[in-house]
């Protein structure tokens, strides 16, 4: 049996050993059994982006091409979009310590309802329920279904939510004007940065425990929040090391498609083998604080998310094959919008100079529900803000 | 009960497919008793509550968790580092 090193071993040789992309950047040398990662150099998500298939382990090219492999695409919070690929059993590994860690923190198993909200390229149904879960599309942000969507969600009573701390403080508006469900047990946030005044407005509304979910569809979860306080480091799922200030992270699980010394968009700082009050001894994440701003904001005072726009470019990308690589949208006045885009450097790319912007605007009439001003803009490169060091998909210019 | 039995009788008990009567160390839950991931889920977590062990302690865990030999070692393993 191996122990967490050993994996971390076995994934280097494996990653250097069967796939193109980090084969390349060894030039075909092989890792060898004294290399440390330290040995090994960190790779970013634009380089990767821009090698296409080649991230993918020739071990499972079969599985690829006979569709066997579970599939996502994701922008994190920088937009620069790609397609990510796990093997079933790998990804169900990558989450039982979560798991374990959600009953022996919050008591929350398999079997309680859960309530989750999912991409809107995913499927074209706003809500899918099964008998323990109900799944809503995030289409219902800016559609205009928001309240319908409330009263499904009480009626469904989930015991527990996963939601973007956006998303939930749009629901807190809703449960201020209709109330809430009685066996709301506890909320866990993901995939935004969590703000502390919102969490506090979370539990006060809900009135429930909630904790902290930091993970990547590229890895999965990465540090996870324990009653104390504190983002513990997924250990058996991931190494996770810094960069000068970058978290940089690699999978210990994620064998379809490896994930070595990879340079996320978020900042923060490792805590080694700290001696916990809730019983762990480990690694713990500490994220720097980055602006939250999902919102855009509207001329009678309102205010939209964000992702009513985003999802723009995300069915853009699902229909002609992920024509953009990475995207940020600026909101310069209430009716006026510039969408800066780098594209795909491929044959396609002066077709879409023709059509996306075109489609772009009426995509944002559609969602804005007026005529607007869309200003669409083709970049070589969208670079970070230099305060953050991030480059935020979104932002708003008026105050 | 030895504690084996008691393993074995969680095992049997959170099996998707009822019916299962017999469980030898070789038996693999995935493949003999059909354990899809949520039901292993379940059983380590009610492993953990049995035995007042935690299985994100053995490092390897998830490597462990398909043999009922292996899940029994496992546990034993943590039975003896909190000793």
């Amino acid at each position: 049996m191996l122990n967490n090193h050993q994996i971390l071993q076995k994934m280097m040789r494996h990653a250097y050993g069967t796939v193109p992309f980090y084969q390349h950047l060894m030039d075909g040398d092989v890792v060898a059994e004294s290399m440390e990662i330290d040995d090994l150099p960190i790779v970013d998500k634009e380089c990767m982006v821009k090698s296409g298939d080649s991230m993918l382990s020739s071990r499972y090219i079969g599985k690829y091409i006979g569709k066997q492999l579970s599939w996502t695409r994701t922008s994190g919070s920088s937009g620069i979009l790609h397609e990510i690929y796990w093997d079933d059993e790998d990804e169900r590994k990558s989450l039982k310590s979560l798991w374990l860690l959600r009953k022996k923190y919050y008591g929350i198993s398999p079997r309680q309802k859960l309530c989750y909200f999912f991409p809107s390229d995913i499927a074209v149904e706003k809500y899918m329920e099964k008998e323990r879960v109900l799944a809503v599309s995030r289409s219902v942000l800016y559609d205009g279904s928001m309240e319908e969507t409330y009263q499904k969600i009480k009626q469904f009573h989930p015991e527990w939510m996963i939601l973007q701390p956006s998303i939930a403080l749009l629901l807190c508006h809703l449960a201020e004007k209709y109330g809430i469900w009685n066996n709301l047990r506890y909320i866990e946030f993901t995939g935004e940065y969590l703000e502390l005044p919102l969490r506090h407005r979370v539990e006060a509304v809900f009135g429930c425990r909630t904790a902290n979910q930091y993970g990547t569809k590229e890895v999965n979860s990465i540090a996870y929040e324990c009653p104390e306080g504190n983002m513990h480091v997924m250990s058996d799922n991931v190494y996770l090391e810094t960069a000068g200030e970058n978290v940089c992270v690699t999978s210990l699980r994620n064998y379809a498609m490896p994930f070595v010394r990879y340079q996320l968009d978020d900042r923060g700082k490792i805590s080694r083998g700290v001696a916990c009050a809730c019983g762990r001894c480990g690694d713990i994440l500490t994220l720097s604080a980055g602006r939250s701003d999902d919102f855009i904001k509207l001329a009678d005072g309102g205010v939209m998310h964000a992702y009513a726009l985003m999802q723009i470019v995300h069915s853009i990308n699902y229909q002609y094959d992920g024509c953009i690589m990475q995207y940020q949208i600026i909101q310069a006045d209430y009716d006026y919008f510039v969408f800066k885009l780098v594209l795909a450097e491929d044959d396609s790319e002066e077709e879409m100079k023709d059509i996306l912007p075109q489609l772009i605007a009426r995509g944002v009439d559609e969602r804005m529900n007026e005529d607007c001003v869309t200003d669409v803009q083709f970049e070589e490169d969208i670079f970070p803000e230099e305060r953050t060091g991030k480059c935020r998909i979104f932002r708003t210019e008026i105050a | 009960m030895m504690d084996k039995d008691i393993l074995i009788n969680l095992i049997l008990e959170l099996a998707p497919q009822n019916g299962a009567k017999e469980v030898n160390d070789g038996t693999n839950i995935i493949v003999d008793l059909q354990y899809d991931s949520l039901a292993m889920v379940e059983l380590l977590n009610a492993i953990e509550e049995k035995f007042g062990v935690d299985f994100t302690e053995l490092p390897d865990f998830l490597e462990r968790f398909e043999c009922v030999g292996d899940i029994w070692d496992g546990i034993e393993t943590l039975l003896n580092v909190a000793q």
